[in-house]
């Protein structure tokens, strides 16, 4: 079995997980991940059932095009994957679906966001797919802050502090993020999964993997209809409503009922750390105007 | 439909059209009579697009960046009949611009369970030209040149990306999408709604589509919803506040909204390619291809 550090859990895999930082225990595992045959359908009280996914509040079933994932309990994924189906394909819907469910199994709640080091705490950039989140923690990282998380940060409420722990050291990056942040173009070996062009980009190096209390939020938001890059603070109503859109994964946590526990950290992470919202227009590269908006923010003496 | 139960079940009704055929123009119709009076057209009452992530990604727990195209249409038709599932409301409108066409699976992306009827919008391919241009801020001969060719696509991505917010629509050509939509395979009642009529002779023209729609209308309803969504009205309504739906390369969404002004706008080339390519279809909807 192969031993992980990842989504702030202790994980042994049957499979190989490039993905997630090596990490040799001997404790019991929180997570076990094997390949294996799944249960046709799961049946229980508050089965909600979607589009190739079933869901209780202890089981999660999902049918798709490569694999089938079963998670069970908070504690063990089965990978049933489909004939011919890539390895890559099949990691990375269980990092992003599967995992999701684990987390939500075990109480814990996971935020679609990015995130960068700053001062002792972290940085996060919220906003849906698209939005810019890596790309936006990317340019930072060139620029010489270190990347905390990509795409997901696992919140941890303690009493009135908020922290957050990472998902796995690597950043995933639309082809055209390399011109942007100025990187060499990746190779066809990195790519996530064979026929699109997203690529990988591994930070073992410099992955931290102990909780952070959140310094400040940027939401990243991509609008039809203005014309230019702009910031404001958002209020706490406003950055609750906004913030509470980036639930990782809304499906389980309305399909779970952790919708309670979702809102409660969320308030507190309103009132933890100062929210921006970060308007730019759609279709234009304008990082280079988002990083000098968020540098001033980060860095208001420079 | 047989019964009061199998009515209630079949909640979607297609707007269905290849772009710019006046299918924007009727989403703001239903709005104005959803709503007597009037409407902002960034809120529209109807619910949405077919090729929508948002939509995709509300039925399937999936962040759909990371699929393909291949697979994104194999899943559509239950997530269409997963969202007619889901609201309450008990008529959907959704637009569609993809043609209705069959995916890996053999199966037709737009399923049949859940759907009413479709009304489809059609407009004389040779005013399709210049506003479809304009829409795509391209040339004459690149909206004619899509339109010519028979797997014609809307939103594609270059390079196999994922990432906008909406998926690739599968056209076909102009004169493919519409008898995709009209051919008589087609499961459910598919009402023809010319664009031209609803210009000339709006109030038979939307009084029949909302006949056929099953929506019970008081008297008058249709012809203040027919005033309040007037294209100039639109078109105002776009420059005061903007529209979102409008391509981000394109000046305006609403342009001139008029029919005929293919004669100004076309060469005689032009039209030539057109004609030759879409004679039959346009014959059968009564355009007429002698200049």
């Amino acid at each position: 079995m192969h031993q992980y550090w990842g989504f702030g859990l202790l994980i042994s895999s049957e499979i190989e997980f490039p993905e997630f930082l090596p990490f040799t225990f001997t404790a019991e595992p929180e997570l076990t991940i094997k390949l294996g045959t799944v249960p046709a359908e799961i049946t229980g009280e508050g089965l909600v059932k979607k589009v190739k996914v079933s869901i209780t509040a202890t089981e999660y079933l999902q049918d798709l095009p490569v694999a089938m994932y079963y998670v069970a309990h908070g504690n063990s994924i089965t990978i049933q994957p489909k004939p011919g189906a890539d390895e890559k394909s099949i990691r990375l819907f269980l990092l992003s679906n599967a995992m999701a469910a684990v987390l939500h199994q075990r109480n814990s709640i996971p935020l679609h966001a990015s995130a960068i080091m700053h001062k002792g705490g972290i940085v996060l950039f919220c906003g849906p797919s698209g939005a810019g989140k890596s790309t936006t923690a990317t340019m930072l990282q060139q620029k010489g802050y270190k990347v905390f998380s990509d795409d997901v940060c696992v919140l941890k409420v303690d009493g009135d502090s908020i922290t957050a722990v990472p998902s796995y050291p690597m950043i995933k990056l639309w082809a055209d993020s390399f011109h942007k942040t100025g990187l060499d173009m990746a190779t066809e070996e990195e790519k996530i999964r064979p026929q699109l062009p997203k690529f990988a980009r591994f930070y073992h190096e410099e992955f931290d993997i102990e909780p952070k209390l959140v310094k400040e939020i940027f939401m990243l938001d991509t609008n039809n209809t203005v014309s230019e890059v702009s910031i404001k603070p958002l209020a706490s109503i406003a950055a609750f409503s906004m913030l509470q859109r980036n639930t990782y994964r809304p499906i389980q946590m309305n399909a779970m009922q952790k919708r309670n526990q979702h809102f409660a950290a969320i308030t507190r992470l309103t009132n933890a750390a100062p929210v921006y919202k970060i308007s730019r227009p759609l279709g234009e590269n304008t990082l280079d105007k988002v990083i000098e908006l968020v540098t001033n923010v980060l860095e208001p003496n420079e | 439909m047989s019964s009061d139960e199998t009515t209630e079940q079949k909640k979607i009704v297609w707007l269905a059209s290849y772009p710019k055929s006046g299918n924007t123009w009727f989403r703001a119709f239903i709005t104005a009579l959803l709503n007597e009076g009037d409407i902002d057209i960034n809120q529209m009452k109807t619910d949405g697009i077919f090729s929508s992530r948002f939509i995709f990604d509300n039925s399937t727990d999936l962040d759909s960046t990371y699929l393909y195209d291949e697979e994104v249409k194999n899943m559509l038709p239950d997530v269409f009949r997963d969202m007619a599932n889901w609201y309450l409301k008990k008529d959907l409108f959704v637009k569609i611009h993809d043609a209705y066409s069959l995916n890996t699976e053999n199966n037709p992306i737009v399923p049949a369970e859940p759907t009413r009827c479709a009304l489809y919008f059609i407009r004389n391919p040779l005013d399709v030209v210049a506003s479809f241009a304009n829409h795509n801020n391209g040339t004459l001969d690149e909206a004619i040149h899509i339109m010519n060719k028979p797997n014609g696509s809307l939103a594609r991505q270059k390079g196999n990306f994922n990432v906008n917010n909406q998926f690739r629509q599968l056209m076909f050509s102009w004169s493919g999408h519409v008898e995709s939509w009209t051919n008589e395979n087609v499961p459910f009642p598919v009402l023809v709604l010319r664009y031209e009529d609803m210009l000339h002779d709006g109030l038979a023209t939307f009084t029949k589509a909302v006949e056929f729609m099953g929506i019970k209308v008081e008297p008058g309803q249709v012809e203040r919803a027919i005033a309040n969504s007037n294209f100039e009205r639109l078109k105002e309504k776009e420059k005061e506040k903007g529209f979102a739906e409008k391509n981000i390369r394109s000046e305006s969404f609403f342009r001139k909204g008029k029919s005929g002004g293919w004669k100004e706008e076309l060469s005689a080339e032009q039209i030539q390619s057109i004609i030759t390519h879409h004679k039959t279809v346009m014959e059968k909807y009564g355009y007429p291809t002698t200049i």
